[in-house]
């Protein structure tokens, strides 16, 4: 459920005054998308909701500092893209993320998709781990766009807002992406 | 708007954000030109396999959902009332330091204004003290009392301490009275002294 400006700057204003009721509707609004993005791109489901809270926050604060442009999602999103760099950059020394992958791309999975395994058989865990492996083998940037398209629900022209690059750049490196992604999977699937 | 390539159309139109008049453009050219049909059929496979990642709610079981979520909600109300008590804290404080300085200057001037009254109050005492000696001393020598007059003089004479003390005295003048005084005074001193050193020194 998209609120038009009026109704969304309504509702921020009463977050900013401590409306609890106001919170939950905006968190309601755009946590999963938040949140999906986050976690894919940190593995981390903790730090994602912490990221989330901390984007969410920033969004109601510096609410004077936004100028609408119709683009109130891309700034959302821009928020969090930055926040998860920043917490990259951070965890750049300790190799966090290198070591998490590969761990917990396979455990995190488990939840639900265990649970449908019984229905949809093994083939169907397979295929998502290797569309997930493959995922995480991709560069940086072009692995951003695609998370950004898929888990942040977001349009091509959005993500060149959110990351500051013209649309053709943006297509290009999504194009890039999804190629190298159907190859790195044919690979795993002839290796297998 | 900036011309599109191919994949770059072809992944915008497999998107649905290509706009209808490019749409139309992109399909006629697909038509004509068989290579561009793969292309356009592979960009259409490759973000099918993307939309085929599930989608966080086929992850984590609803259940954990809802508690983040509540995480979320719990953590955002929290740190608002954190950023809230700091934010009036960081209100309250020069007023606070104001207030305090204006309370340490009112003690400081209060402390100074007590001390001058003190030390005002102290010299009028004196003074007043003075004045009462003098007046008593006064009123003492001109009291027509020459029987206790006498007799006091007759006493200090009996003393016979000092011979200095008791010589040139002229008791019937208020000054020759107050010199007598004085003179019986010092007189007493020395008896004091006298009899301290004889307790100090027992013969």
């Amino acid at each position: 459920m998209a609120l038009d400006t009026q109704a969304l700057s309504a509702l921020i204003q009463r977050c900013r005054a401590g409306d609890k009721a106001a919170w939950d509707e905006f968190i309601g609004l755009y946590w999963q998308r938040l949140f999906a993005y986050a976690y894919k791109a940190t593995h981390d489901r903790d730090l994602a909701g912490d990221l989330v809270q901390e984007t969410l926050l920033r969004v109601v604060q510096k609410l004077q500092r936004y100028t609408d442009e119709g683009k109130f999602e891309a700034w959302l999103f821009r928020i969090i893209v930055n926040l998860v760099r920043d917490r990259a950059r951070a965890n750049a020394r300790r190799q966090l993320r290198s070591t998490v992958v590969d761990h917990e791309s396979g455990s995190e999975m488990t939840d639900q998709m265990a649970g449908r395994e019984n229905r949809d058989g093994a083939e169907y865990r397979e295929e998502k781990e290797k569309l997930f492996g493959a995922l995480e083998k991709l560069p940086e940037l072009d692995r951003q766009v695609l998370l950004l398209r898929h888990y942040g629900c977001l349009s091509f022209k959005e993500i060149a807002t959110i990351i500051g690059c013209p649309l053709g750049t943006v297509l290009a490196r999504a194009h890039r992406a999804l190629g190298k992604m159907r190859v790195l999977m044919e690979v795993d699937h002839e290796t297998s | 708007m900036k011309r599109l390539s191919l994949s770059q159309a072809c992944l915008l139109h497999a998107a649905g954000e290509l706009g209808p008049e490019s749409s139309r453009r992109l399909m006629d050219h697909i038509d004509t030109y068989p290579a561009a049909m793969m292309e356009y059929d592979q960009t259409v496979a490759h973000l099918a396999s993307l939309n085929s990642l599930p989608a966080i709610t086929d992850e984590i079981l609803p259940l954990k959902l809802e508690q983040i979520r509540r995480d979320i909600f719990n953590g955002v109300i929290a740190r608002q009332r954190q950023e809230r008590r700091r934010e009036l804290k960081r209100k309250l404080r020069p007023i606070f330091y104001r207030g305090m300085s204006v309370i340490s200057g009112v003690a400081a001037a209060l402390v100074v204004m007590a001390g001058v009254h003190m030390v005002q109050m102290r010299a009028a005492a004196r003074a007043q003290r003075l004045q009462d000696a003098t007046t008593s001393f006064r009123e003492f020598a001109q009291t027509d009392m020459p029987a206790s007059r006498t007799l006091m003089l007759q006493q200090m004479g009996a003393i016979r301490i000092s011979s200095d003390g008791a010589s040139g005295i002229d008791a019937d003048s208020p000054i020759g009275a107050s010199n007598a005084l004085m003179q019986f005074f010092n007189a007493l001193d020395h008896v004091k002294l006298g009899v301290n050193s004889s307790i100090g020194t027992p013969q």
